[in-house]
């Protein structure tokens, strides 16, 4: 017995022009093909506009910055893939005129001087000893394990039902002077203290 | 910068009846070719939906023009149970979908049938005993479920007697629990062994940290059911993760059922015959890479329909089913990225069920005799499993099983005056090795093979392998060509049982499925994501219950091939603010080999629209189901017609701190339907429920 789906001796030639002409698109000879606009993005993708996300709806005490155009430093403590992937998303951003930049750091680096950090899952292991290192600083400090919040973080990346939203601890971020925006609390699930 | 995101959101607005792909629902006149092309049209990129939007050059950048919310709500499908390790659903070894707590909420499901009934593809059927999964056009009456494996965290829930799949009120875990189910389609004997033939069902439930502190919550619905559990889950200080849930429920059924193929009792009329009761407890233990998990189901359902020849409206006539395991296992990453996991556990299952019969004894007229029906299956196993990325491009899983059946109990007597027919108790063994590489051929080209092998101290040795090859020429387009092979063992039930009415058969084989398959994925813009599959699956040595002209008897046998082909259609949306749908159409066309015969309780066309519109907020939400099957073929040659379900709920979360709402009403548009049901029962078709609801609330302290 055969698929009658594929069984096109006995099918009108209009399938299979049509399945022709599909093909033909497929293969790049049709009009135009659109690949680019990938729909389906990846958690890292998400993770990183988040990220940048971040930087809009937190607002730092006016000391954390030395002059009014100083960037805004992101401190990544990720892999290769994760940094290239956030400096792409914020190339040619600015936040309140002020430009974006990427540092890469490694998980003993000091972290100072950043106005974000972000430790990876990978690096969960040196998240108490890296967040140590800017106690009480105004540094908004963004993970993705989910031991990160108990270990001091700000804000962690968590997926659930297969969506990824914040989770915030307000009380540790406000401890950092930092404020963040009602818009970005009303998306997150806010934690009214350090999980244990 | 500027992209196209947003203008694409908008201009997304599309109605469903504006899509290509709503000619499918009425498709049944339709050639399949030209089916399979206007899909294939409709999710081409150059020439399908996305025509009419300009071309976007939307790199990850591209996501900064969403809203925070609109980021909250973009999809990150994920699966374990596809390879055995989380990966994202298109890059899996099959056609994968996933259904999550909210849309289990937001459509007011009850069970996981209710789930398996939204689902592309699958249908279920209910005989007012259990319901029964079919898959791809093959759901034989009279099998309890065991061509569909169900697994719970990955541990396995059908039993080793009859294999059934639970999925009905006596599902294992209360819908409630479930994070996600994931629902991997073909043959997953390559990673699972017995039972994996159609799909494997794979559970995955909440954790303790999900609830940090109690919930409440509790149903009424009709036919006077009675509904409630009590939650706590937590993670504490030390690390310590626990959750534990119990739940009981309590059915009277429906007062009155009417068979008219038994009007000279009764008028036909089943009165208060319809009963169910159902206790279970849910817990979860995790420390560190330590978790230990149990489960605890005993449901009783009354039988109202004098199956088996049984008296007609008679008292307990009932079948009752407790299923628990324990388990405890070990997952761990070593720093040398060595992942490995082991897992202990311990299985058991009791059945019970109560026959009353009149054995037209002319000295004792009229008298009832309770025939008894017990079975009795406790097994410990082991399971291990190893993975590392070698090579750069070689992803490497490897595992070991060891299942011993302590005890395998079938029973069948009559109570008084006592009659034994059946007192088979055995035991046996099972191991099994599996090896699975996912090659990264290119960034965009992925092999996944494995293969299983499988001993039985029953019936020996089977080899069943699977290859896929998944092509992503542009990130939204992925293409997947599936091969794999499968076996179900034939179990215990179908070998030894013999009581009234039965007989047994040892000789018994596996039967085993063959199955090719081309998937097509692809995303539509930011919302909607389209996927297409052509299958064809080929069965042998199919074990179907038969009667045996001589004697009359039922018993199993190897029959013929089955050759089932077909079609799966989806398109998926979900936008911004939690409106989101999915709509799907399925055609399968399943027959015996030689014949040519179409298989009994084989709907060929299966349409499903799920659509939930938020109403106000993230807190109130509208949520309409419609599924429709085409006409199916009964066991002795009648036929079921074709029919229309509509469920509808309201859903409400939040409107007090920690208060969740829920108003549905199924079947709302009371249609008439019959579900085919085995040659054991005297009707050819069972009436399914009319129109009924649920009342919920959940609480949250």
């Amino acid at each position: 017995m055969n698929l009658p789906l594929i069984q096109m001796k006995t099918e009108p030639a209009g399938a299979r022009l049509w399945l022709a002409l599909w093909l033909a698109a497929w293969m790049g000879w049709g009009p135009e093909a659109r690949g680019a606009d990938a729909p389906v993005y990846s958690e890292q993708q998400i993770k990183a506009a988040y990220v940048v996300k971040f930087v809009k709806y937190v607002d730092w005490p006016a000391g954390a910055f030395a002059q009014i155009n100083t960037p805004i430093i992101i401190g990544v403590v990720a892999g290769d893939e994760f940094t290239g992937l956030l400096r792409q998303t914020v190339a040619g951003k600015t936040v309140a005129g002020r430009a974006i930049e990427v540092k890469a750091l490694a998980p003993d680096a000091d972290p100072r001087g950043c106005q974000l950090l972000f430790i990876a899952g990978d690096a969960q292991q040196h998240a108490a000893t890296l967040l140590g290192k800017i106690a009480g600083q105004p540094v908004l400090t963004v993970g993705e394990s989910d031991r990160f919040l108990a270990t001091g973080g700000m804000i962690c990346l968590i997926k659930k039902e297969n969506k990824l939203r914040p989770q915030i601890v307000l009380a540790a971020a406000e401890q950092a002077g930092l404020k963040p925006s009602s818009k970005l609390l009303a998306v997150s699930e806010v934690l009214k203290r350090r999980p244990d | 910068m500027k992209s196209n995101v947003k203008n694409r959101a908008k201009d997304g607005s599309y109605s469903w009846a504006d899509t290509p792909i709503v000619p499918l629902a009425n498709a049944a006149a339709v050639r399949p070719a030209l089916l399979l092309a206007a899909v294939l049209l409709a999710f081409a990129p150059g020439l399908g939906l996305g025509a009419d939007s300009p071309a976007a050059a939307a790199g990850p950048a591209a996501l900064l023009d969403l809203s925070l919310e609109e980021l909250g709500n973009l999809q990150v499908p994920m699966v374990y149970g596809a390879s055995k390790r989380e990966q994202k659903t298109s890059e899996a070894p099959s056609s994968v979908s996933i259904v999550t707590a909210d849309e289990i909420k937001k459509y007011g499901h009850q069970t996981l049938a209710d789930v398996l009934r939204s689902v592309r593809g699958f249908y279920v059927s209910y005989d007012r005993a259990y319901p029964y999964i079919g898959v791809r056009g093959v759901n034989r009456p009279g099998d309890y479920g065991g061509r569909v494996l169900i697994t719970v965290d990955g541990h396995r829930v059908n039993e080793p007697l009859y294999d059934t799949a639970f999925n009905g009120t006596e599902g294992v875990v209360d819908v409630d629990l479930i994070e996600r189910v994931e629902i991997i389609r073909g043959p997953g004997s390559a990673l699972y062994g017995n039972n994996a033939f159609f799909a494997v069902i794979n559970i995955v439930t909440k954790n303790g940290r999900d609830y940090q502190g109690g919930e409440v919550a509790g149903a009424v619905a009709s036919y006077d059911t009675y509904a409630g559990r009590l939650t706590y889950g937590n993670r504490f200080h030390n690390g310590v993760e626990l959750l534990l849930s119990g739940t009981y429920l309590d059915s009277a059924g429906h007062e009155r059922l009417s068979y008219p193929e038994f009007s000279s009792i009764n008028q036909g009329v089943a009165e208060h015959r319809d009963g169910t009761s159902l206790k279970s407890v849910f817990g979860k233990l995790a420390y560190r890479d330590f978790t230990l998990e149990g489960a605890f189901m005993d449901r009783r359902k009354d039988l109202p329909t004098a199956s088996y020849g049984t008296v007609f409206n008679a008292p307990d006539n009932f079948t009752q089913d407790q299923r628990a395991y324990g388990s405890l296992k070990y997952q761990h990453e070593f720093e040398n990225e060595w992942e490995v996991m082991g897992r202990v556990y311990y299985d058991h299952y009791r059945y019970d069920a109560a026959y009353p019969y009149d054995y037209l004894d002319p000295q004792f007229p009229g008298r009832i005799t309770s025939n008894r029906d017990l079975a009795n299956a406790r097994s410990l196993s082991t399971e291990w499993q190893v993975g590392k990325t070698l090579w750069e491009r070689h992803r490497l899983t490897a595992g070991f099983e060891y299942r011993a059946h302590l005890r395998l109990e079938l029973e069948n007597f009559d109570v008084a005056p006592a009659a034994k027919y059946l007192d088979s108790h055995s035991s046996g063994d099972s191991y099994a090795l599996f090896l699975q590489d996912e090659f990264s051929l290119r960034t965009n080209l992925v092999l996944s093979a494995g293969a299983r092998y499988d001993y039985f101290s029953t019936f020996g040795g089977t080899f069943n392998p699977r290859a896929a090859l998944i092509y992503s020429p542009v990130p939204a387009s992925t293409f997947k060509l599936l091969y794999g092979e499968a076996f179900r063992a034939p179990n215990t039930y179908e070998v030894r049982y013999a009581g009234t009415g039965y007989k047994s058969n040892p000789s018994l084989e596996p039967e085993t499925i063959r199955s090719y398959e081309l998937v097509f994925e692809q995303g539509l813009g930011a919302h909607l994501r389209g996927s297409a599959s052509l299958f064809r699956s080929e069965i042998t040595g199919l074990i179907a219950e038969t009667i045996d002209p001589l004697d009359g008897k039922l018993y199993f046998d190897n029959l013929d091939a089955v050759t089932s082909q077909g079609v799966e259609t989806e398109l998926e949306g979900v936008w911004a603010g939690g409106l989101r749908g999915r709509i799907s159409y399925s055609y399968a066309d399943a027959r015996e080999s030689q014949t040519g015969q179409r298989l009994s309780n084989s709907p060929r066309h299966l349409a499903k629209l799920n659509v939930s519109v938020p109403l106000y907020a993230d807190k109130l939400f509208a949520s309409l189901e419609l599924q429709g099957m085409s006409a199916r073929s009964t066991v002795r040659g009648g036929e079921v017609g074709a029919f229309g379900v509509a469920n509808f709920t309201l859903f409400s979360r939040e409107l007090a701190k920690g208060l969740e709402a829920s108003v549905s009403i199924y079947n709302l548009l009371d249609q008439k339907f019959r579900d085919p049901v085995s040659s054991g029962f005297t009707q050819d078709a069972i009436q399914q429920d009319g129109r009924s609801f649920r009342v919920k609330l959940q609480y949250r302290f």
